[in-house]
């Protein structure tokens, strides 16, 4: 009988394992094939450093350049035990000589610096020692023009190095702004935990913030918290999917997509990527208000109102490639009335944003009918913001009844957030399209309207109150409001001739719900024909000719006047 | 080159080049398709490499050599591994049906009818894997778990004391034995281990599991001046609201009131079970591979 293997290698390992979630026992190999999820409740488990690289990295691709980097017991600090002991234990224990590492890899070809910290050393625990690998990865990101991928998993500071692992926050935090400022594209990577110092610097500083499903993420712990304000603390609370609810990450991704989406991320974001615009075939948009069919302003306004009318979303999915969506204000809440992410037309990445209402109840009701609180404008900013910083032209589509009247919406400053926007908007130095394709609900619609280029579909209104809201006010009678809305001149060819609408985006017969491809092939050419003309026009013209634009409202001998009267009695 | 692919495959698969092992076995199986060895070689390789066709080989190599204890226990791996816990309890228990002294079908067996609810024979199986090989760690932790979840609180206990005995530095093990040895009013063997935990888990932050865990004990046995001393220590390495509450609390048994809102009993015995379990799963989470 010759030596054969006689089982599996796994004979005298652990081979059984008990998920902490749902207190089932996994056999370790289908844990691992699983990526450490477990099969029965999906419960992420921890993963150790090399393994997580493993999982995200093109193979052998790692380049490591952290090696000579440990802690220095600068303090010479002990608690029951030496720091240097500690250390000395963490490092045989993990084999690591500190709590991260950085270097260069791929994903999918596309290349990154890395910095990932590790957890099982001393809990992650931020000294000196991962305070330099950071600001390293950081500083060679900014060299060499590298997105950085920073993964996180910290406890927070490591009390043994006292005020200097404090001063690694600063220190960080200074690296990163320099990314920012170059416009060089930091993702992080939250993972089950992140805490304190860290979380507090560094790792909540990305331009994207992922987070693992159910990970734990805050500044103090849940137990601290609850012990001190004795109250029960909501279920989830500090969970991923707790903080994208409050607007402080973009995305809460399963282990298993994080690799192609952290490759289509960086796909948006490579440098050199092309100006090539996509090939259009829809009808033009329409400049001569006298081509335009005349129909009744109420008419307009149901159409626009139509539950069928095509989403935003709907939209997206028509005209651009490759969408992902970023959410939060990164300050309150994620608001779901106004979407907004990265998107492909052609070669070029661009930066799309609109109210989104939906089409049954159960979704306007979860879209708000698409109305938006303060920290959906502010979410839009942060993501106009963002386009600016990387040189991404904005597209926004505006479809809602208005911001959202509410005390809440009050107590959070409504007003402020529009304002903000409005003043943002007008000098981000990156072209804007603008196209209302429903209701344009006065300043909630011009929030997202401030744009080098602004257009309306065929059947879409803008008006700056709604008609029932003008016609109770005025006409003391909210029944009176198709009069009101003939008088307000609300209408695609009203706005052309007055100079509101650069362009009128043609619809299909009887309106864009009834063929909402035929409609966004129209949308598709208008933002295709703008984006052509605004490609390549320096920074200075475009803030220039943007500043005319909206200058040139109501000045003297310069607004075009409408003849005739459309108001009713 | 066939003669030699067996040797040469296992030589491979010892020095874990999987895939060399796993083209040079399949190789093999074109030329002789049904020999054993190479089967058994191809489908742990794939086992090993998580392809999908493991399952196969290794059915193949039962189908072939069905007194073969090692090959049930093989094809039992794999369809666990995919998560056909089923199949893989009954090829685990062919295995051990042909070799009962085999402790790791014994153990996997185990965990498989476990998992299909059957706890009374999964913990047979597991105490029968142990009396086989009492130092496996893996297999008394497994029992304790089984035993923790089905109530067994004094089997429990006799177990993790089996591994404090082979690992005496074992942190979850005596964390257990602290806690169980609370719960089942073994106060004395509660204090040793909490004294134990103290020196032992040397995780930051930790020490007030411990000292939370003493100052129980102490409330337990109405001790309230021993309480007192341990609850004004504990503040000096934890000053969080528990901490303070337990003082408080025992401020008020010992001299009538503490100036301080206080929380009832049962209220700061919910607490610290939460803590205990919290402090449980830590260390559990830890040994993770």
């Amino acid at each position: 009988m010759q030596d054969v293997a006689a089982s599996p290698r796994v004979e005298d390992e652990t081979r059984w394992v008990k998920c902490p979630s749902c207190d089932g026992f996994v056999y370790i190999k289908r844990l691992q094939r699983n990526l450490k999820v477990c099969p029965e409740c999906n419960h992420h488990f921890r993963v150790p450093i090399r393994e997580r690289l493993v999982q995200l990295l093109d193979a052998d691709s790692l380049v490591e350049a952290s090696g000579d980097i440990e802690a220095v017991d600068a303090l010479g600090f002990a608690d029951t035990r030496p720091y240097v002991v500690r250390l000395a234990d963490a490092r045989r224990q993990t084999g690591d000589r500190e709590g991260a590492l950085y270097g260069t890899a791929t994903i999918g070809g596309l290349p990154i610096v890395v910095a990932a910290m590790n957890f099982g050393f001393m809990g992650g625990s931020m000294g000196a020692a991962v305070g330099e690998v950071v600001t390293r990865a950081a500083e060679s990101a900014l060299s060499t023009r590298t997105p950085l991928l920073l993964i996180a998993a910290s406890g927070g500071a490591r009390m043994q190095e006292g005020c200097l692992s404090l001063m690694q926050m600063a220190k960080t935090s200074q690296a990163i702004a320099r990314l920012h400022e170059a416009g060089v594209l930091y993702l992080c990577l939250l993972t089950d935990p992140t805490y304190g110092g860290v979380s507090a610097s560094y790792a909540t500083q990305g331009d994207i913030l992922i987070a693992e499903p159910s990970a734990l993420i805050g500044f103090a712990g849940p137990r601290v918290i609850a012990q001190t304000i004795r109250q029960k603390l909501p279920e989830k609370f500090q969970t991923a999917e707790f903080l994208m609810d409050h607007g402080m990450v973009d995305l809460v991704e399963p282990r298993e997509n994080l690799r192609h989406l952290i490759r289509k991320i960086l796909s948006f974001h490579q440098e050199g990527r092309g100006q090539q615009l996509p090939a259009v075939e829809g009808q033009k948009a329409i400049t001569d208000p006298a081509s335009l069919p005349e129909c009744e302003p109420w008419e307009t306004v149901e159409l626009a109102r139509n539950v069928n009318r095509p989403t935003v979303l709907e939209y997206v999915g028509y005209i651009f490639d490759d969408f992902q969506e970023l959410r939060g204000d990164r300050l309150f809440a994620e608001d779901a009335a106004i979407v907004g992410g990265l998107a492909s037309l052609g070669d070029v990445t661009v930066m799309v944003i609109g109210h989104h209402k939906g089409h049954t109840t159960n979704e306007m009701i979860e879209r708000n009918f698409g109305m938006p609180n303060p920290e959906g404008y502010r979410k839009a900013l942060r993501l106009m913001q963002y386009a600016a910083r990387f040189g991404m032209p904005i597209v926004t589509l505006v479809d809602t009844p208005g911001a959202y009247p509410g005390i809440g919406a009050e107590e959070r400053g409504q007003s402020l957030a529009i304002a903000q926007s409005i003043m943002e908007m007008s000098r981000l130095p990156v072209p804007i399209v603008t196209v209302v394709t429903g209701e344009g609900g006065s300043g909630g619609a011009l929030a997202l309207a401030v744009g080098d280029r602004v257009l309306m579909m065929e059947n879409a209104y803008y008006s700056v109150i709604s008609p029932e809201g003008c016609a109770a006010i005025l006409w003391k009678n909210a029944a009176a409001a198709p009069t009101a809305a003939a008088a307000l001149r609300l209408t695609a060819p009203d706005l052309l001739r007055l100079g509101i609408m650069d362009a009128v985006i043609p619809e299909p017969e009887g309106g864009a719900h009834l063929d909402a491809m035929a409609a966004a092939a129209n949308l598709k050419t208008a933002i295709v024909g703008c984006l052509s003309e605004l490609l390549g026009t320096s920074r200075e013209d475009l803030l220039d000719r943007r500043y005319r634009r909206f200058r040139a409202f109501g000045a003297p001998e310069r607004q075009p006047v409408l003849s005739g009267t459309r108001a009713g009695s | 080159m066939n003669g030699d692919a067996v040797p040469q495959a296992q030589a491979y698969y010892t020095a874990g080049n999987f895939r060399q092992c796993r083209q040079v076995a399949l190789q093999g199986l074109t030329e002789r398709p049904d020999d054993v060895h190479l089967l058994r070689l191809a489908g742990s390789a794939a086992l090993e490499l998580d392809l999908d066709d493991a399952v196969t080989y290794l059915q193949r190599v039962a189908d072939l050599a069905p007194e073969d204890a090692d090959a049930w226990r093989g094809l039992g791996t794999a369809l666990a591994n995919e998560g056909r816990t089923q199949d893989a309890a009954a090829a685990f228990q062919r295995a051990v049906d042909l070799d009962p002294d085999d402790h790791a079908a014994l153990v996997d067996l185990g965990h498989a009818l476990y998992i299909l609810g059957q706890e009374s024979e999964a913990i047979s199986l597991l105490v029968r894997a142990a009396e086989r090989e009492p130092g496996n760690i893996a297999t008394l932790r497994g029992l304790v778990e089984m035993y923790l979840e089905t109530d067994r609180l004094p089997l429990a206990l006799v177990t993790a004391r089996k591994i404090v005995h082979w690992q005496p530095d074992d942190v979850l093990a005596t964390v257990d034995i602290a806690d169980l040895s609370l719960t089942l009013g073994n106060l004395n063997d509660a204090v040793d281990a909490y004294n134990r935990l103290r020196q032992i888990d040397t995780e930051p932050l930790h020490e007030v599991y411990a000292y939370h865990g003493t100052i129980q004990t102490e409330m337990q046995r109405e001790q309230w001046r021993r309480a007192l001393d341990l609850a004004v220590d504990a503040t000096r390495v934890a000053r969080d609201d528990l901490t303070t509450q337990l003082l408080a609390f025992i401020i008020v048994k010992v001299f009538g009131s503490s100036g301080h809102p206080t929380l009832t009993r049962a209220e700061l015995d919910a607490a610290l079970i939460a803590e205990h379990a919290e402090h449980r799963r830590l260390h559990s989470q830890a040994l993770v591979p």
